[in-house]
C-alpha cells in the first residue's frame, strides 16, 4: 500500500480551523485565543524539529546519540513532573523522586520489550526503542504527576488525620498508608479506564498513526496492546515507587510528620 | 477494662525544649510524676501547653530528657512510646466512616458512664457533635491502655455535667491502672476537681 504524504500546504490547510476557534474565542472574549495558536505553532515547530533529530539518528545508527536523546528526554518529563506538583517536598525531592521513578520503569520496560518482544537487530534500533521510549515516558509521567500530586496534597489536607494516627500508636508508613493507597489508585485511574474502552469509544492514537501510514489493522492492533500493557505496567509501579518515596520522605527518623517538608507552589 | 498488673510508673522529664526548633519558644520544662499523679498544667495561651504535651509524645521535635520507668524515649521506637504516652487533643481526627470501626472492643460499660448509647458506634463520624467525638475520643485512647495520659483541653465543648462525668472516668481510670495524667485545661475549676498537683505553665517554665 503506497503512504499518503502530507505537505506543508495541508498543514497549512487544516491550520484554518485552529485560527477559526481562536477568532471565535477571541470575539466571545473567552480569554484563550491567544494560547491556542501559540500551542499550535510549538506544536508545529516542536514536531518538525523532532522529525529532523529522528531522521539524523535513523541515518547514523550510533548507539550514543540514542542515549543521548533518551536521557535528555527522561530529563524533560522528570522537569515536567516537577512543574505539574502543587506541593513540593523540599531540596528539590519532588524532582529527584519523579524522575528516578520514572526512569527505572520505562527505562526497563522499553529494554525488556525490545529484545524479548520485538527483537529487532540490534535490540537499540532507534526506529523502534525512541518511539516505544517516547510514549511509555509521556504517559508513565502522567501517571506520576498525578499519583504524586495526589499524595502530597492529601498528605497536607489529612496532616491532622496522620499525626492523630500517630498519637494512637500507629506506625508512620500505618498512619499514611490509606493515603498513598488512595493517590495510588487516583493515578492508575485514567490508563486503566482507556485501557477498558479502547476500542469501543476512542481508536487509540499510535494504532490509527500507524493504520493512516499503511499497516494492516490486525498489526497495528497488536502493536497497541502492548504499548497498553507496558504503559499500564510503567505507570503503575512507578506510582507505586514514588508515592512510597514520599510517605517516607515527609517524617523524621522518629515517625513524626514534618508537615514544613511540603511546600506550596 | 481489664485489672492492670500494678506495677507503678514514674515519669521523669529533665529541660524538655524546643529552642532549636520553634524560635518563639524559648522555655525549658522538668517535672516527675508517678502513678496515680493527675498533674493539672495551667497558663496563658501561647506559653507552649499543647507543644509541651506533642514533646512529650514525640510528635513534634524537641531536645532534653524524657524517661518512662527506665525507658529514655530515644530508646524505643517512636510508635511504641506514643501507645505508652498517648496524647488525647482538643480536636480529635476520625478518618473511617462510622465510629466502631476506630475502636478495638469498645467496652459498653463506659459509653453510658458517659452518657452516651451504645447506638452510636453505628454512626456515620459526619454525624457527630464536637461533644459526642470529644468523649468518644477519650474511650478510643483509654482502650488502648496508656500509661500516661496527655490531655489537651479535652472537655473544651461539653456542659459541665458532661464535663464531670468524663473527669470521673479519666479519674477512675488513673486510679485503677495506676496510671499518670498530665492534664491540660484552661478551666482551673476543673483541675480544682481533679488535679492531685497543680502546676502553673509560664515563658520560664513549669512551676
Amino acid at each position: 500500500m503506497d503512504i499518503i504524504v502530507l505537505k506543508n500546504s495541508d498543514m497549512g490547510i487544516i491550520a484554518i480551523f485552529i485560527a477559526l476557534l481562536s477568532f471565535v474565542l477571541y470575539r466571545m472574549k473567552v480569554g484563550y485565543s491567544s494560547e491556542i495558536l501559540i500551542a499550535a505553532v510549538r506544536n508545529f515547530i516542536q514536531l518538525i524539529f523532532l522529525a529532523y533529530i529522528l531522521q539524523f539518528i535513523f541515518n547514523n545508527d550510533e548507539p550514543w546519540q540514542l542515549l543521548l536523546i533518551s536521557i535528555v528526554m527522561l530529563l524533560i518529563a522528570g522537569w515536567e513532573i516537577h512543574l505539574r506538583q502543587e506541593y513540593r517536598l523540599k531540596r528539590r525531592q519532588s524532582l529527584w523522586i519523579g524522575t528516578l521513578s520514572l526512569s527505572i520503569t520505562t527505562f526497563f520496560l522499553t529494554w525488556f520489550s525490545l529484545q524479548v518482544v520485538i527483537m529487532p537487530e540490534p535490540w537499540y534500533t532507534p526506529q523502534y526503542a525512541i518511539p516505544m521510549l517516547g510514549i511509555l515516558l509521556g504517559n508513565t509521567m502522567n501517571g506520576i504527576s498525578l499519583g504524586m500530586n495526589t499524595m502530597t496534597q492529601n498528605i497536607y489536607q489529612q496532616r491532622h488525620i496522620i499525626e492523630q494516627r500517630l498519637m494512637l500508636g500507629q506506625t508512620a508508613q500505618e498512619s499514611i498508608r490509606d493515603i498513598r493507597n488512595a493517590s495510588i489508585r487516583t493515578g492508575l485511574i485514567p490508563i486503566v479506564n482507556s485501557m477498558a474502552v479502547a476500542g469501543l469509544v476512542s481508536l487509540p492514537g499510535m494504532m490509527t498513526g500507524q493504520i493512516l501510514s499503511g499497516t494492516e489493522p490486525m498489526i497495528a492492533v497488536y502493536y497497541q496492546i502492548m504499548i497498553y500493557y507496558l504503559i499500564t505496567a510503567s505507570s503503575g509501579f512507578s506510582i507505586v515507587i514514588s508515592t512510597w518515596q514520599i510517605s517516607r520522605s515527609v517524617f523524621d527518623e522518629r515517625d513524626r510528620l514534618i508537615i514544613s517538608r511540603l511546600s506550596k507552589k | 477494662m481489664p485489672a492492670n498488673n500494678l506495677i507503678k510508673h514514674q515519669l521523669v522529664i529533665k529541660n524538655l525544649n524546643f529552642s532549636n526548633t520553634i524560635d518563639s519558644l524559648s522555655s525549658s520544662f522538668s517535672l516527675s510524676a508517678q502513678s496515680g499523679d493527675i498533674i493539672g498544667i495551667s497558663g496563658t495561651s501561647g506559653v507552649g501547653k499543647s507543644i509541651f504535651l506533642k514533646g512529650l509524645a514525640d510528635l513534634i521535635p524537641h531536645q532534653g530528657f524524657v524517661q518512662l520507668n527506665n525507658q529514655v524515649q530515644n530508646d524505643i521506637a517512636p510508635h511504641q512510646w506514643r501507645k505508652q504516652l498517648m496524647l488525647v487533643p482538643a480536636e480529635s481526627q476520625w478518618w473511617h466512616d462510622t465510629v466502631q470501626e476506630h475502636f478495638v472492643a469498645i467496652d459498653e460499660q463506659y459509653l453510658s458512664k458517659l452518657n452516651l448509647n451504645k447506638e452510636i458506634l453505628a454512626k456515620p463520624i459526619h454525624q457527630l457533635s464536637t461533644g459526642e467525638k470529644q468523649r468518644l475520643s477519650i474511650l478510643r485512647a483509654l482502650e488502648l491502655q496508656p500509661k500516661v495520659l496527655l490531655l489537651d483541653e479535652v472537655s473544651a465543648n461539653l456542659d459541665l455535667q458532661n464535663s464531670m462525668q468524663l473527669e470521673q472516668v479519666i479519674v477512675d481510670y488513673v486510679k485503677e491502672q495506676q496510671a499518670i495524667a498530665i492534664w491540660v485545661s484552661h478551666d482551673s475549676h476543673q483541675l480544682e476537681r481533679v488535679a492531685t498537683k497543680r502546676l502553673n505553665m509560664t515563658l520560664d517554665g513549669l512551676g
